[in-house]
């Protein structure tokens, strides 16, 4: 391995390792109001200072960490598990089943889906507790986000469903199913790689807009989708840069993810 | 002609083939082709390039319909005839009864896995046993292909082998499960002629020593003299003359195989 | 206020009025959406609202300044008959915008419109309390009598939302008493309104108002973006700011924005009393218990409140009517002390015990529910985290839950499926009679149990009567009395705890002059005739 390498596996470890550190790491808890002290600034008590209630803003980017960092990655390899086995189906199967998808999937991306969640919120309990709450989030996140990814896939495989080795697997006898999950899946492994990498950011902020409809994570459980959504008020970050530690902790660490992970696709 | 194609000794040919197919903008790909292939010989089926001869290898393993092809008649193989076999049992003749040697070696290796797992994959579609007695196996095929038969090899993807090796990778997938019939489709036209030369040798080794019948589909007639035993001229979805390589090249009777032959200024020198 | 804010103050309105000698300029505001109707008699959203206060004129206003009434088109008005009548005696010479003159069939014709089942009409709805015609009678151009089928106490607030329209000029409803009259409208872009050349109105000098040429009201909703367009010049005011932005304005200008006070709006929280409600029997014990009700609040610590979740820009609330509200507002409440050891001895009389930091009640049952709360409202968020730690203090462990509003109201009015609410009110009208809707027990709005069909609860029954009785006796005092007795019994029995009462936030250019923020709608353009903008920004120095 490279030192860049090296380097980046080190600082997302270190990442990874803080977030799970928060309560050593953070002198006071997520969810404490210091109500004495809103909006302080950096100092020895807050080294990234306070929120408007007086809440501790490196525990709450720790935790928040913790709670977004780890599902992100896991609602988007759901995402693009449900798109490849929707989408390699589809498209190596064709006719109306791949129509079937296909539609489907255009009927997925074209939903209003702001009814469609709502109705999830009324049908879900009210009281949930919130680290539930996160799970139904990410949950919801992945299992809804397949469509484009699936269209995408549908495309590619089949394009390899025609192609020489895809026919060669046949002439040697290998049976349909096991055909498409170990000739024609591993080339598709780019593309899925690509959806991945898109779903995540994508989900971290999508959450806070789960958010608005009772979706999001629960208060007072903090989340990188509530701490970025401070920053999108832009008259804000002028009188606190710190404001935007959670996005520079997510340009981090997305970057050393990726350098470490998509070592693999060639 | 049909009395041509009858086998010549009177014992039962492994594969008899009569066939005609359509794909749907072009019909009539095949107009009735019949031919035997006899048990332990190579049959050469000679052609231009559209003529139709790899349609008759789709045909053979009933994988017309990937291509969206539609084929009808009769294909007796070992005295059953599988055209038709239901999708389950041409499985079970597929790399096992009749392989396929395609055409061109790199894209016919999956570019996205390993040659170890492409060759475990076809070894696994017919064979049940722990992977490390198959892998025995089929290291000393390797070998017995003239491949570095290590693991090493066996690591990397398509993209690290030359095209000869890439072509051995193929004919040693295809003889894993040491099939009665082997369907070589232009087996050679993407090799330099030294390479040439090699992969036919092993051809002929592989006919010699496991008895396998092998359909030797191409267009270059030079190749097929120096292989086959009897060869067929297929013009425009037609049988148009059939019978022993030697014949053929030296007496050709068909037109067509005239000017085939007359392209060739080397052979017709050295007769 | 120091001696040096006076002496700006002062400069100020002197540079002002020599600046104000040419003419009127053009005012610029915001509105959050297209009006949805033109007609005053139909308007009913507040965009709708801002037409008609601009370009429509009414018999009597409530003067926002003041909060008393004030006769506009009508010079002077009687009550008669125990409030069963009311004679107005019109202004003479009036002309409405196209030129056609006003008279008394104008007033009647606006009551027939106004009336007539086929319209619809919210403000025909306030007037046609219950059964039986109202009745106009024309006594000559001057003079008309307006008899309602059973008697209205505090019958004058309702005139203050009747636009009296034209029986017979060309252009209907187009044509206006009001200092303005519709320019154009671009919809999703502005509402364009122009002075109206035959105003009756003249100021102290005798000259003609309106002094301003135009309004133009362009349509954005998002407050950060009506903020950056104030700043840039392109609006001269706005009406309703976040207390967020209220405070960016004040770092960068203080003396742009303006404070009215507190205003008519409450931040509330009430618990699910409905006894049909989908809850299990024990939740509903909770709310039902006026003890739990009452410990729930003084658990609540406003100060906190007001400070924290606004910034300093609330006062806390007493009861249901905002002391905004000077002639309605009971003086003699005071919000409920913030005592959590007062709650939980409270708690424990109830039969609730506190155990290892989780409260439980008489069966055991841990004390936990959900808050829901309209979603997208930064200051009610921060409310709804205080209150939830607020609560954790004795035990109560509260799961907030922000949904958008229309699912919040479906929840609240159709399914009951929710168990404790924070939201905000806003009381547009002054007057009690506005609010039967939501404290008689029978009412679709009465929040915590709505449509009952009998009085469940003996308190209930007795507001009930107290409403019914204040809305009946004509005796300005009698009513007060009763009023006054409604919201104490709201402050005992708590069925909706009172929280904070926000401040009249706004921002106001140097250029725009004459203008006098009030606590009540519009805050800033309710004398619109007055305001004037001037092209150089007035220096205080």
């Amino acid at each position: 391995m490279t030192t860049a390498g090296k380097s980046a596996g080190v600082l997302l470890f270190a990442i990874v390792a803080a977030s799970l550190a928060a309560g050593y790491l953070a002198p006071a808890s997520y969810e404490t109001q210091f109500r004495e002290s809103p909006n302080a600034s950096p100092c020895r008590q807050f080294p990234l200072g306070t929120d408007e209630l007086g809440r501790d803003r490196l525990a709450r980017l720790l935790y928040g960490s913790r709670v977004s960092l780890l599902l992100a990655p896991a609602a988007a390899a759901l995402s693009v598990a449900l798109s490849a086995l929707i989408g390699i189906t589809a498209g190596y199967a064709g006719g109306w089943l791949e129509r079937a998808a296909m539609a489907a999937a255009d009927l997925f991306v074209s939903l209003p889906w702001l009814f469609l969640l709502l109705t999830v919120r009324a049908l879900l309990p009210l009281n949930v507790t919130p680290w539930a709450s996160i799970l139904i989030t990410f949950l919801l996140l992945g299992a809804l986000s397949w469509a484009p990814g699936a269209r995408v896939i549908r495309s590619g495989a089949a394009a390899l469903k025609h192609s020489e080795f895809a026919l060669l697997a046949r002439a040697s006898g290998c049976p349909g199913p096991r055909l498409l999950w170990k000739h024609i899946l591993p080339n598709l492994r780019p593309l899925m790689a690509a959806q991945f990498w898109i779903a995540i950011p994508m989900f971290i902020l999508s959450e806070a807009n789960l958010g608005m409809l009772g979706l999001g994570i629960a208060e007072p459980l903090p989340s990188w989708g509530g701490l970025l959504a401070e920053i999108q008020d832009p008259g804000r970050i002028a009188g606190n840069p710190v404001l935007l530690a959670p996005a520079i902790l997510l340009t981090v660490f997305l970057s050393c993810f990726q350098f470490v992970f998509s070592k693999g696709d060639r | 002609m049909s009395e041509t194609l009858h086998p010549m000794n009177g014992s039962h040919p492994l594969l008899s083939v009569s066939l005609s197919a359509n794909y749907p903008n072009r019909p009539g790909v095949l107009d009735n082709v019949c031919f035997d292939v006899k048990s332990g010989e190579i049959l050469a089926l000679v052609g231009q390039s559209g003529s139709g001869k790899s349609t008759v290898a789709l045909c053979i393993l009933k994988l017309l319909e990937v291509k969206g092809g539609s084929s009808s008649g009769a294909i007796m193989f070992q005295g059953r005839d599988i055209e038709k076999a239901t999708e389950r049992e041409m499985r079970g003749i597929r790399g096992r009864e009749i392989s396929l040697v395609p055409q061109s070696p790199h894209s016919a290796l999956n570019p996205a896995l390993r040659i170890g797992t492409q060759l475990k994959e076809a070894w696994r579609a017919h064979a049940e046993d722990k992977w490390e007695s198959g892998k025995q196996g089929i290291l000393r095929l390797l070998e017995n292909v003239d491949l570095p038969a290590d693991e090493a090899f066996l690591r990397r993807y398509p993209s690290q082998v030359s095209v000869g090796q890439a072509q051995r990778v193929l004919i040693a997938m295809a003889v894993i499960h040491r099939p009665r019939l082997l369907i070589a489709d232009e087996p050679t036209s993407a090799l330099d002629l030294l390479t040439q030369r090699e992969v036919l040798d092993l051809f002929a080794r592989l006919n010699r020593e496991l008895n396998m019948a092998i359909l030797y589909i191409s267009h270059d007639l030079l190749s097929v003299a120096s292989l086959c035993h009897r060869a067929a001229v297929l013009e425009r979805g037609r049988i148009v003359e059939c019978g022993a390589a030697e014949q053929i090249f030296e007496h050709p009777s068909h037109p067509y195989t005239k000017r085939l032959i007359d392209a060739l200024p080397h052979l017709q020198r050295t007769p | 206020m120091s001696f040096r804010m006076i002496l700006r103050v002062f400069l100020t309105v002197f540079l002002c009025l020599r600046a104000s000698g040419q003419g009127g300029g053009e005012l610029r505001f915001s509105i959050r959406n297209d009006p949805k109707t033109f007609d005053p008699l139909l308007a009913e959203d507040e965009a709708s609202g801002t037409v008609r206060y601009l370009t429509g004129a009414t018999l009597i206003r409530i003067d926002r300044k003041t909060q008393k009434f004030a006769p506009e088109l009508a010079e002077s008005w009687r009550i008669l008959a125990g409030g069963t009548s009311i004679v107005f005696k019109l202004r003479q010479g009036i002309l409405f915008s196209d030129g056609t003159p006003f008279s008394s069939d104008d007033v009647a014709y606006t009551f027939r419109r106004m009336t007539d089942p086929k319209m619809h009409s919210p403000v025909g709805d306030s007037f046609r309390g219950g059964p039986g015609e109202i009745k106009t009678l024309v006594q000559g151009p001057a003079q008309v009598t307006v008899t309602f089928p059973a008697a209205i106490a505090g019958v004058e607030s309702l005139f203050d939302q009747l636009t009296i329209v034209s029986s017979h000029s060309p252009k209907k409803e187009l044509a206006t008493l009001g200092p303005f009259v519709l320019g154009e409208h671009k919809p999703g872009s502005h509402v364009l309104f122009r002075r109206n050349p035959n105003y009756w109105k003249k100021d102290a000098t005798g000259r003609r108002l309106p002094y301003l040429d135009s309004v133009r009201a362009d349509i954005q909703q998002n407050g950060d973006l009506e903020l950056l367009r104030f700043k840039r010049g392109e609006v001269h005011m706005i009406d309703t700011l976040d207390p967020e932005l209220f405070d960016r304005l004040w770092a960068g200008s203080p003396g742009e924005t303006r404070n009215a006070g507190a205003s008519l709006e409450s931040e509330m929280l009430w618990f699910n009393q409905v006894s049909g409600a989908p809850l299990p029997a024990h939740k509903k014990a909770w709310f039902r218990s006026k003890d739990f009700r009452r410990a729930f609040s003084s658990a609540i610590n406003r100060s906190d409140l007001c400070r924290l979740a606004f910034k300093g820009h609330a006062d806390q609330a007493a009861g249901p009517i905002s002391g905004a509200n000077r002639l309605w507002a009971n003086a003699k409440l005071a919000p409920h002390v913030y005592d959590p050891k007062a709650a939980l001895a409270r708690l424990h009389r109830d039969g609730f015990r506190l155990e290892k930091g989780t409260l439980r009640d008489r069966q055991g049952n841990a004390v936990e529910f959900s808050l829901t709360t309209n979603s997208g409202n930064k200051a009610r968020s921060r409310m709804a985290a205080l209150v939830q730690q607020d609560l954790a203090k004795i035990g109560i462990r509260l799961n907030v839950v922000p949904l958008d509003l229309p699912s919040l109201i479906e929840r609240i009015t159709r399914t009951h499926d929710y168990e404790a609410c924070l939201l905000g009110l806003v009381n547009v009208d002054l007057d009690p009679n506005s609010q039967m809707n939501v404290w008689l027990s029978s009412a679709a709005n009465h929040p915590w149990n709505p449509k009952q069909k009998t009085p469940e609860t003996a308190w209930e029954a007795e507001i009930d009567r107290l409403m019914r009785a204040q809305s009946s006796a004509l005796d300005p005092k009698k009513r007060k009395a009763a009023f006054d007795r409604v919201q104490e019994i709201v402050w005992e029995e708590a069925p909706i705890l009172y929280l904070v009462n926000k401040h009249a936030l706004s921002a106001v250019s140097r250029r725009v002059l004459n203008v006098s923020p009030v606590s009540l709608w519009p805050r800033l353009y309710w004398n619109p005739e007055y305001l004037r903008v001037t092209n150089q920004v007035a220096q205080s120095r």
